[in-house]
């Protein structure tokens, strides 16, 4: 009944929305992959001509999350072995499950399958109480923890422009509809780089490898790692750094490297056959829309206000418990076992995250 | 922009290719007398490149010594045997890269440009009082240096500035070293000539292969000798077995790891029944999925050292991963020692 439910007003959005959706660069060669509501299966290697053939697509079987191959294919419609890859796009994923911040604490939570144990944060490989590992994690998506990943995003579009030579117009920067940003790079040059090189990609923002031949750059007038590493030294941070022993100094560059590399989801960028979150579709676990956000307006940019798919109606609905949050500029919750009526976004976001049910 | 005794020193350029087209000499008539020097150069190419992996840099005649290059490709196009091609084709990459570190760096960038397309230009900067004479597109750089293993070619330990990495000009012909390299094994995989008359030199080549393949490569024994695992897998395998909790990552590096020891989708089954969350439909689905026998049909290796590390699955590091790239060049080389107790 509950994705029945959201099946509906994802019906209702599509109808309205469906042309927000842009052509993806030369959509004939990419894959598209569709999870459905109530089988709960990715119909995959699906391939549209334009445009419009995708929007009736959708349209028809609305499906809880869209997806589109980061890939070029010859023939997208054909089982993986005879696709013949010509390029992928460069992309990254940053997410906040994959960085540590302090309000998971606060509103995430886990709960063991075997004893029932319910602990607090991101769940552990092991429950704390009977060191059982089926272990459900029950996440929340807050301001702090988006805000966060917006801050890593701007770490990698610095990396991207100052050190990879990328233009601002060559990067895409797209909300997920959930707890992050992908960012798309559209290069030629980056189409042909295989997986071994997309990964020295990421060991470089990530900050992986750096071995001590970059400390005899920082002394200079240098570019990249050594001078991130440089800045960091005339911000005191390394004071007297050349009285240190070397492990001593490699220990405090290695703290230095970790505050100023990005926090990516690696496999994202290494995988080139990957299906990635079509831009302006909703996001099935919040019913909010993916959406695109020009990187000169990415600082002031609220998902809570800017990605509200459907802004008109308003539902009934018992949130078995919920937060506080804020959503389209109204405060709501916390709540506990109570019966509410909500905007539709708010009500839609509860429900999608399984926090609450509609009542009829 | 190239003379004639650049021609002879850097046969594989677009400019040496098309000298010898203009030459409308056919591959087909070599076996007559007149052109013996040529053969004679070609095989003596080959035969230096398998018995000292160099070729020699002196030559009486440019024509020859351009002549030969296609010659000795055409006459390896015949044969079976891998490891002597890729011992050709790195010979002639070393041998063109002692010639480019005492070239002129205008001559570099000119290879570098017409012949492999690369995004280079002139740099002159100095960092830590080393010049650094040239700067090459990331993507270009990066296609070649991560072949080599040391961490000054990793990119994170590179100065890398709006898309160019600074290279030294000893560093560029090093990176063209790679792709010469690649350019020559493409050369000699697609090499259409049909060579006529000559099997009395391609039986001579085989001779020299079949001495260089006499060093037999080590063959993995029946049985599993866990103490000469790596102690990345060490670590994974006992977290298994032991009943712990594994990553998407970690099984999938354990899996392939162990079936390309030779082990049975059956058994390494088995292994993962001490998981927590053992499903044995799935796990065995898995499983023959990374065995080839399903889906793509793709044999997978485990992912290589550098992959570990990124991953961050690269654990208690010894003396041996220090000389090794792959977990099971690891397994090879612990497997001699271990018998040698």
């Amino acid at each position: 009944m509950i994705e029945e439910y959201i099946k509906k007003k994802f019906a209702e959005y599509y109808n309205l929305f469906s042309w927000r959706i842009i052509k993806p660069k030369e959509i004939d060669k990419r894959e598209f992959g569709f999870l459905l509501f109530k089988e709960k299966i990715m119909v995959r290697h699906k391939c549209f001509s334009n445009v419009n053939e995708l929007h009736n697509f959708i349209k028809t079987i609305v499906p809880s999350d869209v997806y589109y191959s980061s890939a070029y294919y010859l023939k997208p419609e054909e089982d993986m072995r005879k696709k013949e890859w010509l390029g992928a796009d460069l992309v990254f994923d940053i997410d906040a499950d994959h960085i540590e911040t302090l309000c998971k604490k606060e509103h995430d939570k886990w709960v063991c399958k075997n004893c029932g144990y319910i602990g607090e944060g991101a769940p552990p490989e092991a429950c704390l109480k009977c060191g059982g590992t089926k272990i459900q994690g029950e996440t929340w998506i807050c301001q702090k923890c988006l805000d966060k990943a917006k801050e890593e995003t701007l770490k990698l579009i610095d990396f991207l422009m100052r050190d990879f030579g990328f233009e601002k117009e060559d990067i895409e920067v797209c909300f997920t509809g959930h707890r992050g940003y992908h960012i798309h790079v559209d290069s030629k040059e980056a189409l042909q780089l295989t997986s071994d090189e997309r990964k020295e990609i990421i060991d470089y923002v990530m900050g992986i490898g750096v071995d001590s031949i970059m400390l005899n750059f920082i002394n200079e007038q240098a570019y990249g790692w050594a001078e991130r590493i440089a800045s960091a030294v005339k911000d005191n941070k390394l004071k007297n750094y050349l009285t240190l022993n070397k492990r001593k100094l490699m220990r405090r560059v290695e703290s230095i490297i970790k505050e100023k590399a990005v926090k990516v989801d690696a496999v994202v960028t290494m995988d080139i056959h990957r299906l990635i979150r079509l831009p302006e579709t909703l996001n099935g676990k919040t019913g909010l829309r993916a959406i695109k956000v020009e990187i000169n307006h990415l600082e002031e940019f609220n998902p809570f206000n800017e990605a509200v798919a459907l802004k008109n109606g308003e539902e009934k609905i018992y949130v078995k418990e919920a937060p506080k949050f804020t959503l389209d500029k109204r405060e709501f919750g916390p709540y506990k076992n109570v019966e509410v009526t909500l905007p539709a976004a708010a009500a839609l976001l509860l429900i999608c995250k399984g926090k609450a049910e509609p009542v009829i | 922009m190239l003379t004639n005794i650049d021609l002879a020193k850097y046969p594989f350029t677009r400019e040496a290719a098309e000298y010898i087209e203009s030459l409308e000499l056919k591959i087909e008539e070599l076996a007559l007398a007149e052109f013996n020097s040529i053969i004679n150069r070609a095989e003596e190419r080959i035969k230096e490149a398998v018995m000292n992996f160099k070729i020699s840099k002196e030559w009486t005649s440019n024509d020859v010594e351009v002549l030969s290059f296609p010659t000795a490709i055409a006459l390896l196009s015949k044969i079976k045997d891998e490891k002597i091609k890729r011992r050709y084709a790195l010979s002639e990459a070393k041998r063109a890269y002692e010639f480019l570190i005492n070239d002129e760096e205008e001559k570099i960038i000119y290879i570098a440009r017409e012949t492999f397309k690369w995004k280079i230009d002139f740099a002159e900067a100095i960092f830590n009082s080393q010049l650094f004479a040239f700067k090459l597109y990331f993507s270009d750089y990066l296609r070649n240096a991560i072949k080599i293993k040391d961490a000054k070619w990793k990119l994170t330990n590179r100065i890398l500035k709006e898309g160019y990495v600074f290279i030294t000009k000893e560093e560029a012909a090093r990176l063209l070293e790679e792709e010469i390299q690649k350019k020559i094994l493409s050369k000699i995989e697609n090499s259409k000539i049909e060579v006529k008359n000559l099997e009395e030199r391609i039986k001579k080549i085989i001779c020299y292969s079949n001495k260089l393949s006499s060093t037999l490569s080590i063959e993995f024994p029946k049985k599993t000798v866990f103490s000469a695992f790596p102690p990345c897998i060490k670590k994974i395998y006992e977290m298994v077995t032991s009943g712990g909790h594994a990553s998407h990552m970690e099984r999938f590096t354990l899996t392939a790891f162990l079936l390309n020891l030779g082990l049975k989708p059956e058994d390494v089954t088995q292994i993962f029944k001490g998981i927590s969350d053992f499903d044995e439909e799935k796990t065995r689905y898995q499983i023959e999925h990374i065995s080839g026998a399903r889906g793509s049909g793709v044999k997978y290796s485990p992912p290589k050292c550098s992959t570990l590390k990124t991953y961050g699955l690269c654990v208690n590091q010894d003396e041996l991963c220090k000389k090794i790239k792959h977990p099971l060049t690891y397994y090879k080389k612990s497997l001699k020692l271990w018998r040698k107790k």
